[in-house]
């Protein structure tokens, strides 16, 4: 078994799936706010991950994409995000109702426009909850199991994950693999949450 | 011709507001109890929220208007504006809030540069602390200094200094009247100070009720106080380098025979301003006093306008 070659593999689906969430998600966001009606729809539309079995959202990629995504990487990225969608898009959206409209008035009043109130002072007020929810993603996408079973399969080189490698080992019964396996993720999961503390801890310093 | 010149309605909910009213340079006050419109006026005019009808214009230009479709964005309207409980940004050390409207005019409006804010309101040392370290008063002299660095030619001021003690909020004023005169400013201020009402020249903006077109003389305004606030706002006078409030001052037209522990003054009554019950007495001396009066005392005493008076006040009442 290529432990580094699993690494990789995980890394790549979690990141790209990470990445498609977060912009999905300010996608909603900004329709959300633009369109307020249509907030009680994608707030239920973005909950459906939460509580259904992972495998189902994982069979309905394979069905939406027409079979297209089965077996590939990307379908496994695509398989991460919407899992992670539901605390990815939660966060992004509190982070961004919190938001000081007294900040905003302020600095509009004192020259800045639009772009610049963004650069200068919304975005250092959300940067951190901002890099938490793409946190938040990651961690969810490197331990997604159920949906990138499913869409993306466990082809070694291809597709396995740590999650699915470690499947494979319980099934054939290697248990080193499944030691080395398990302080890879323990050891991916404990650094990324104690980046997540640091970052929130940090906040505007950072 | 006015500097600024506005007539409109501005809805929030079903609050509604109405207000109509001329300024022109100097600190201009605005009065009314709270709930009835003074900030929704103040929003109105900085472009925080949309008139529902009317026009606004500053220095000859039309910043709003319905019938002519123009809302001049709030960037775009060159007001300076010290929101009521105003934010800082956090990100940001003192000197770098101060900048920040500062740094993006043009030269031709640079009038006055933040350091020289700064040292207007003696926050020098301050430059480098970040706003989650300053204290209520210290934040309110900064938003201060931010708005005056924006160099806007209207100042919009809502209760911008209620978070000072009584020293630092009189020499915070007289600082705001010296920038005021020097840089020909048009200053529209909110507040709930008598003392601070006490010292304006001009009208006062009365707002009752979501109206705002009634502009009365300070005398007049005492008409709309109700009796126990300015019972409790008796007086706030200077001792030395301390001040004191007092309930317990001795009024006489003869000097005090007795040598007492406490405060002793002297000094012409400039004006009388009378209530039902009570009456208020502005008394001239080396500084300003103000002390009310039951009207019997009052009338026991026979004052009248310039008579001289003689206060006295009890030591265990000075703080």
């Amino acid at each position: 078994m290529n432990y580094l070659e699993i690494l990789i593999t995980t890394l790549k689906i979690s990141f790209t799936g990470t990445i498609i969430c977060f912009v999905f998600s300010i996608f909603i966001i900004f329709i959300v706010r633009k369109f307020k009606k249509t907030r009680l729809f994608f707030d239920f539309i973005t909950s459906l991950p939460l509580a259904l079995p992972p495998v189902i959202s994982g069979y309905l990629i394979v069905i939406l994409s027409n079979g297209k995504l089965s077996f590939e990487w990307f379908g496994g990225s695509l398989a991460c995000a919407v899992i992670s969608l539901p605390l990815v898009y939660r966060m992004i959206f509190v982070t961004i109702l919190n938001i000081d409209q007294k900040l905003v008035n302020t600095s509009r009043i004192l020259g800045a426009n639009l772009s610049k109130t963004f650069f200068y002072i919304i975005f250092p007020s959300i940067r951190t909850g901002l890099i938490s929810s793409i946190f938040i993603g990651l961690i969810r996408s490197i331990s997604e199991f159920g949906a990138t079973m499913i869409v993306a399969g466990n082809i070694s080189g291809k597709t396995q994950t740590l999650s699915t490698a470690i499947y494979t080992s319980i099934q054939t019964g290697n248990r080193d693999s499944i030691l080395v396996l398990s302080l890879i993720s323990l050891s991916i999961a404990v650094m990324t949450i104690l980046i997540f503390n640091l970052i929130n801890k940090k906040g505007f310093q950072l | 011709m006015s500097i600024l010149d506005f007539k409109f309605t501005s809805k929030i909910g079903n609050f509604s507001l109405s207000a109509s009213s001329e300024f022109n340079e100097g600190i201009n006050f605005m009065w009314g109890r709270s709930g009835n419109g003074k900030t929704t006026l103040l929003n109105s005019l900085a472009g925080f929220l949309k008139p529902s009808e009317g026009e606004i214009t500053f220095s000859n230009k039309l910043i709003f208007s319905t019938n002519q479709n123009i809302n001049l964005s709030p960037e775009n309207r060159n007001i300076s504006y010290v929101q009521q409980d105003e934010v800082l940004f956090d990100n940001m050390n003192v000197l770098r809030n101060i900048e920040f409207g500062f740094n993006l005019l043009n030269d031709t409006q640079k009038k006055i540069t933040p350091s020289e804010c700064l040292e207007i309101f003696d926050i020098k040392e301050l430059q480098k602390v970040f706003p989650y370290e300053l204290s209520g008063g210290q934040k309110q002299k900064v938003s201060l200094a931010r708005a005056i660095a924006r160099n806007g030619d209207l100042l919009l001021l809502d209760e911008p200094i209620n978070s000072l003690d009584f020293v630092a909020s009189k020499k915070i004023f007289q600082s705001l009247e010296k920038i005021t005169e020097e840089l020909g400013l048009c200053v529209l201020y909110i507040t709930h100070s008598i003392d601070e009402i006490f010292k304006s020249k001009n009208e006062i903006l009365f707002i009752d009720k979501g109206v705002a077109d009634k502009k009365i003389l300070r005398n007049k305004l005492l008409d709309y106080w109700e009796d126990e606030l300015l019972i409790n706002t008796i007086e706030k006078i200077e001792y030395k380098d301390k001040y004191f409030i007092s309930d317990s001052i001795l009024i006489s037209k003869k000097p005090f025979d007795h040598s007492g522990m406490g405060f002793y003054f002297s000094g012409q009554i400039r004006n009388i301003y009378s209530k039902l019950n009570h009456s208020l007495l502005e008394i001239k001396s080396d500084k300003d006093y103000f002390v009310t009066l039951d009207n019997e005392i009052l009338n026991k005493l026979i004052l009248n306008n310039k008579d001289k008076v003689y206060g006295f006040v009890y030591k265990n009442h000075i703080l």
